[in-house]
């Protein structure tokens, strides 16, 4: 039993922490960039009149960031060598999601964009595991360098937590498939070129089985924006398509036909982990945040600190903190040493409770500061409006605590959730 | 709008407040030995002089007539001294009401009057089984038609007061062919009935005072006037009576709650640590004050569902409500001042302890704190239904 970081991930974050400091730090002070962070950051990232969608100066400058983190060799990182990355692990992904959310915000990592200096890039994952050698050739580097991006279409308008019962639709033509349906929060969708969609192709509604991803090219005939969905903490990349007898060649079906729950499954499990870590993170700064005011301010003519009723509170946080830091490292560890599928019970049990610690330790910060708490001049708001998403995206809570319930109720297997083939 | 107790309900709580201050409280601990069953038995005798035993009884039958309202108050001023003894009260009012709700006059005027004069010590309320706790419907005790009455074989479980019960209001199958709960019948069985046998009482965590048994039939014949209500229509009475008793059940936890509160809350104005009053520390005063906002909360609730109750308006849901709310903040309540007394609580040097077991078992009898959530869920998309 050792609970030290691996000595090159400890070294990794050093690493990191100079080029922020060497490289973006001044690019966030640079002709008023701070403007995307400071109290006007929603004005500044939000084009209020084309559909509420980020604005593209907001945009360029993530991308700027990227394409100096990708110089810097730091991008990359969780993907294979033989792609320009390091072979990150998963626990290698959680500890520097941590590290970096648990700075507050920056250019470094911004979680309402899922961009950050070492990139989250699930779709280039996906790619490698399920992508054809046609599909590879054409995608790979532009996902890898983070100009390019792949949406993803599962959710639809009548069907969230119940997937499976989606009423998208795709069947076989003389040269390939036909596509009709309607998905919602497909995002990053307004620049995205490609979409990706799933649409049951076989089998009955509620099977695991039968349904097919196709990589479908937002410019496609039939392939329509229908509006962004305007969201409690803008700007939205979030919108809602419509495929009205979309035509996409054989070549299109991703992960093979049939099979594309088994892609949704990898996706959630890589990007659970992920998000906990992260909520994980934003949750110890908040904390951190609100101790350093409480030692400052001195109502009454004493610190803040001094009162019980403010120590306690961050006392239960931070101990939850510490308890969340522990499983997040065992689960991502256990899914580097046994597979991604191993510990699908614990990544949900990270996950709900990282994204609620997050959000309680948000709220309470801004408690803890008070009317500047509650003002935009401090982060808390928007962490706040951030990863209360987070309760919500990527399973539900409520979707988090019926896949727990069934391992350990013993109602679903393990190693195989629903549509996965051990 | 108007929250103010009326002046008769006002006077039956202050009665109750000074029998149980003078008489119960200083006995409480001692009744917990079963030898002193004799004193637990002056208590029950001391509330039937009150009229406690029938508080929202008419008076024809010897009831006090004074509503739920002073029902809920009074329980709660016994269950803060007492609540082995409140729990009988609250049974007692519950059989009598069943029997004033559906009893014929024959069956009004034999039985309630007894019970609310002090005749019989208790009734009892036989419902539960082994095998059928949470889900009565699935009983499996046996009510056979005979030329001359009825047949009764079958065990009952978790049965207050069965030792010294004058009545037992018995639920048993009439008619096995129908669906659960379609073929229960009500029958009155008196104390002494041949094949009518209490088993040894149960050894309890809590609320020790109260004698709670198996309850045999065995054989056991009763007439064909035994029959309470209508044939068959037995557990939808039981449901029914039911919601009033959870007011009464969460009106006791609101005093066990409540007094261990007040000892902590004492206790604390007392003990000095690093150099000042405990209570001087920021982190027990904002224990001390969620814990009384919630008791406010709590007897409030119980007062809606009564105020419904008396009212004559729908109030299972309210009742609910309460009951889940006020017996799942008394067992918070407990936690909370055995917290702020430390070891010297967790002592019989004072009664805390007690109280702390008195309450566990609030939140699990007259339907389980998961069955309120059954019935408040199932209330809230009727509504919309």
């Amino acid at each position: 039993m050792n609970f030290d970081l691996p000595a090159e991930l400890a070294a990794y974050l050093t690493e990191l922490d100079d080029f922020i400091a060497r490289e973006i730090k001044p690019l966030e002070a640079h002709n008023d960039n701070i403007r995307f962070f400071d109290h006007r950051r929603e004005h500044a990232r939000t084009d209020w009149d084309h559909g509420g969608v980020p604005r593209a100066d907001w945009e360029a400058l993530l991308a700027e960031t990227r394409r100096r983190a990708d110089a810097a060799g730091h991008y990359r990182y969780a993907f294979p060598k033989a792609y320009g990355g390091r072979d990150g692990t998963n626990l290698g992904m959680a500890v520097i999601r941590e590290h970096l959310a648990a700075k507050g915000l920056g250019l470094h990592c911004d979680l309402q964009n899922e961009h950050a200096i070492v990139a989250n890039n699930i779709g280039l994952l996906l790619m490698l595991e399920y992508g054809s050698a046609e599909q590879k050739a054409r995608w790979v580097e532009r996902l890898a360098t983070g100009e390019g991006f792949i949406a993803f279409g599962i959710t639809e308008p009548d069907h969230g937590s119940d997937a499976t019962h989606m009423e998208t639709t795709a069947v076989r033509t003389a040269n390939g498939w036909r596509i009709n349906g309607e998905k919602t929060w497909n995002t990053g969708i307004h620049t995205a070129p490609a979409d990706l969609i799933f649409a049951r192709t076989a089998g009955q509604a509620g099977d695991g089985d039968g349904i097919t991803a196709f990589l479908v090219p937002t410019d496609a005939r039939g392939f329509k924006v229908e509006e962004m969905l305007w969201t409690f903490n803008m700007p939205t990349d979030h919108g809602r398509i419509s495929l009205t007898d979309v035509e996409v060649p054989d070549s299109a079906v991703f992960g093979g036909e049939g099979r594309g729950l088994m892609v949704v499954q990898h996706f959630f499990n890589e990007n659970r982990i992920r998000q906990a870590a992260s909520s994980l993170g934003a949750a110890q700064y908040c904390i951190n945040e609100a101790v350093a005011y409480a030692r400052e301010r001195k109502p009454f003519g004493k610190p803040l600190a001094s009162n019980q009723g403010i120590q306690f509170p961050l006392v239960e946080l931070h101990t939850q903190c510490e308890m969340l830091r522990a499983l997040v490292h065992k689960t991502a560890w256990m899914m580097d040493t046994y597979g991604a599928f191993s510990v699908s019970d614990k990544v949900s049990m990270c996950n709900l409770w990282a994204n609620r610690l997050c959000c309680e330790a948000a709220d309470r910060a801004m408690q803890v500061h008070g009317g500047m708490g509650y003002s935009r001049h401090k982060p808390f708001e928007h962490i706040y409006r951030h990863h209360r998403r987070y309760r919500i995206t990527e399973g539900t809570e409520e979707i988090q605590l019926r896949r727990v319930a069934g391992y350990l109720f013993g109602f679903m297997k393990q190693r195989a959730p629903k549509g996965v083939v051990e | 709008m108007h929250l103010a107790l009326s002046a008769e309900q006002t006077l039956i709580q202050d009665t109750a407040r000074r029998y149980a201050e003078s008489e119960l409280a200083p006995v409480a601990a001692r009744i917990e030995d079963p030898a002193q069953r004799a004193l637990y038995l002056r208590n029950l005798r001391g509330l039937a002089e009150l009229g406690f035993m029938g508080l929202n009884v008419d008076g024809a039958y010897g009831g006090t007539a004074a509503g739920t309202i002073a029902f809920s108050v009074a329980m709660t001023e016994i269950g803060r001294a007492c609540a082995a003894t409140a729990v009988s009260m609250s049974v007692n009012n519950l059989v009598c009401e069943v029997i004033q709700s559906i009893g014929n006059q024959a069956q009004k005027e034999r039985y309630i009057p007894r019970i609310c004069s002090g005749e019989y010590a208790t009734g009892a309320f036989c419902l539960s089984e082994a095998g059928a706790g949470s889900d009565p419907s699935r009983m499996r005790t046996r009510a056979t038609r005979m030329a001359d009455g009825w047949l009764l074989n079958g065990t009952k479980m978790w049965i207050t007061s069965a030792e010294y019960a004058g009545v037992y209001v018995v639920w048993a199958v009439t008619d096995p062919t129908r669906a659960p709960g379609k073929g229960i019948s009500c029958f009155l069985v008196e104390a002494g009935t041949p094949g009518l046998c209490i088993g040894p009482a149960e050894a309890k965590l809590g609320q020790r005072g109260s004698s709670t048994n198996p309850v045999i039939f065995d054989e056991c014949r009763v007439p064909a006037d035994a029959l309470l209500g209508h044939e068959n229509d037995g557990f939808r009475i039981a449901v029914a009576e039911l919601t009033g008793g959870r007011i009464g059940v969460g009106s006791l936890a609101l005093g066990i709650g409540s007094a261990a509160l007040d000892v902590a809350r004492r206790y604390v104005c007392e003990r000095e640590q690093f150099g000042q009053k405990i209570a001087d520390f920021q982190g027990i005063q904002w224990m001390l004050a969620d814990a009384y906002t919630e008791r406010e909360a709590a007897r409030l609730l119980l007062m809606q569902a009564a105020w419904n109750k008396d009212h004559g308006e729908p109030f299972a849901k309210a009742a609910s409500m309460a009951k889940l709310y006020a017996t799942e903040w008394a067992n918070r309540a407990c936690y909370t001042a055995l917290q702020l007394m430390g070891g010297v609580g967790y002592t019989q040097a004072y009664p805390l302890e007690r109280y702390a077991r008195d309450a566990r078992v609030t939140s699990i009898y007259e339907g389980t704190s998961e069955i309120q959530r059954v019935i408040i869920a199932r209330e809230l998309l009727r509504e919309l239904a």
